[in-house]
């Protein structure tokens, strides 16, 4: 098995730095309800601002202020996710995170369509640990990206689903540097070639019911990483540390555009790379990686050449 | 005795008028109209070698005075795949219930190891009849 070396995990990790997944509209736009994404958000968690603007936009008789029901349920036609890198001091990584659903409806209101519904936050990532912070709370592990040679273990709380009464912890369940394969993973930005890192988290159950409500559920998130970088190129993404950290319990994770095999590679489930500035380093021009190593193989050739002529001068100039 | 006809003319129109403001103004004691909409919703799909999905959701949608609940209590989840032919649900079923929406949706995975997702979805709202447009669709 081949594992990254560990100076080479972040260096891609710059102030600047974005990237942009998508789960796009279908093709031919959207048909039918059917074709809407969903998700839902958590009001106690989102920014203020957003939070605001969303609570006076329901209606009366809204799940969420009349039964109690702990979230609001919308649909969209389409949703970007974004993450920035904003400052780094040390092992102190600020990074902005942000979702953003396309015509956006709340609990079913068709009659006002919001166009972009935007929600954001910069938070405070520790490297070293790579767990996201919240005013010293912790918020769990980063799921956007990871440290390629110390990935999350087995076992271990990636993050915890807040908003029902009993708390939901969702663990790492596989970690494999050999996900997908030998196929390459296809994205909106560019095809991935093997090998790829996987994590699946272990299977989690939710299930709670009220006065006129209730929500089941459950399953196993999956998500897929660059070799190199440890950089998300596509995940299930129902639920993340992110996500949650914004206030948002859930969102869909199905591609309605693409799925399955081609003759390229493979359209792994869910949310995909659209956009980014990383240089991945397995791109393009084979130039060797810049660093300090380097000089010392320039000054092993300039001594081997520098013999030769000295022995090709003592040899009588033959 | 033309004037007292006259009289009783002028006060009947008035009446009229009067009696007619009176019941467009006054506010009823009787109970709203209300009804009942049985709504459902069905995701299902048969594959050429035998197996299949089913999700389904149903139940009653009370509108009274132009505003539209579920009645939560009414609604029923229906999930199902060809286990015997091997189908498995890999993610879910969620089931979720409020007054305005309702949904079931869960991941199958078939035996050849494809995966897809099956969803049924119920509004208290009446959803706008879906536009077929035809959108270039940007391929980036």
């Amino acid at each position: 098995m081949i594992v990254p070396k560990t100076n080479a995990t972040q260096n891609w990790l710059k102030t600047g730095v974005y990237a942009t997944y998508i789960l796009p509209e279908p093709e031919g736009g959207p048909r039918d309800i059917r074709d809407l994404y969903m998700f839902q958000l958590y009001p106690e968690m989102l920014p203020s601002s957003v939070r605001i603007d969303i609570i006076s936009r329901l209606s009366d008789d809204s799940p969420w202020k009349k039964d109690g029901f702990p979230f609001i349920i919308g649909d969209c036609t389409e949703i970007f996710l974004r993450f920035e890198i904003v400052d780094i001091q040390k092992e102190l990584v600020r990074v902005n995170v942000s979702v953003t659903f396309v015509n956006a409806t709340l609990e079913g209101n068709y009659l006002e369509i919001i166009p972009n519904l935007t929600i954001w936050k910069v938070l405070d990532l520790n490297l070293t640990t790579m767990t996201y912070f919240d005013d010293g709370t912790p918020l769990g592990k980063a799921t956007l990206f990871i440290n390629p040679s110390d990935p999350p273990r087995p076992g271990k709380v990636l993050f915890r689903l807040e908003g029902l009464s009993r708390e939901i912890n969702v663990s790492v369940g596989n970690v494999t540097y050999s996900a997908y394969g030998n196929s390459t993973v296809l994205t909106y930005y560019r095809p991935f070639r093997p090998p790829h890192i996987g994590i699946t988290t272990r299977r989690f159950y939710l299930s709670e019911a009220g006065k006129n409500w209730s929500i089941s559920g459950g399953g196993r998130e999956e998500y897929t990483y660059d070799f190199l970088t440890g950089v998300m190129i596509a995940g299930t993404f129902s639920h993340s540390t992110e996500l949650m950290a914004l206030g948002v319990f859930g969102i869909d994770s199905m591609d309605r555009r693409i799925r399955g095999k081609s003759e390229d590679g493979v359209w792994p489930d869910g949310i995909k790379l659209y956009d980014t500035n990383i240089a991945f380093p397995d791109e393009g021009d084979f130039s060797p990686p810049d660093n300090p190593w380097r000089y010392y193989l320039y000054s092993g050739i300039l001594v081997l050449m520098a013999s030769l002529l000295v022995r090709w001068w003592n040899n009588g100039h033959r | 005795m033309k004037r007292a006809i006259s009289v009783l003319l002028m006060v009947g129109l008035l009446g009229y008028f009067i009696g007619n403001f009176v019941v467009a103004t006054s506010q009823s004691n009787a109970p709203m109209g209300c009804w009942e909409i049985y709504k459902h919703d069905v995701d299902d799909y048969v594959w050429n070698n035998g197996e299949w999905y089913w999700a389904g959701v149903r139940g009653y949608v009370k509108v009274c005075d132009g505003s539209a609940s579920i009645e939560t209590n009414t609604v029923e989840h229906i999930y199902a795949v060809s286990w015997s032919k091997g189908t498995k649900i890999i993610e879910g079923p969620y089931k979720v219930h409020t007054s305005k929406i309702a949904y079931t949706k869960f991941e199958y995975q078939r035996i050849t190891g494809e995966t897809g997702w099956a969803y049924a979805v119920i509004y208290a709202n009446p959803v706008p009849t879906p536009t077929v447009t035809m959108n270039s669709g940007d391929d980036s």
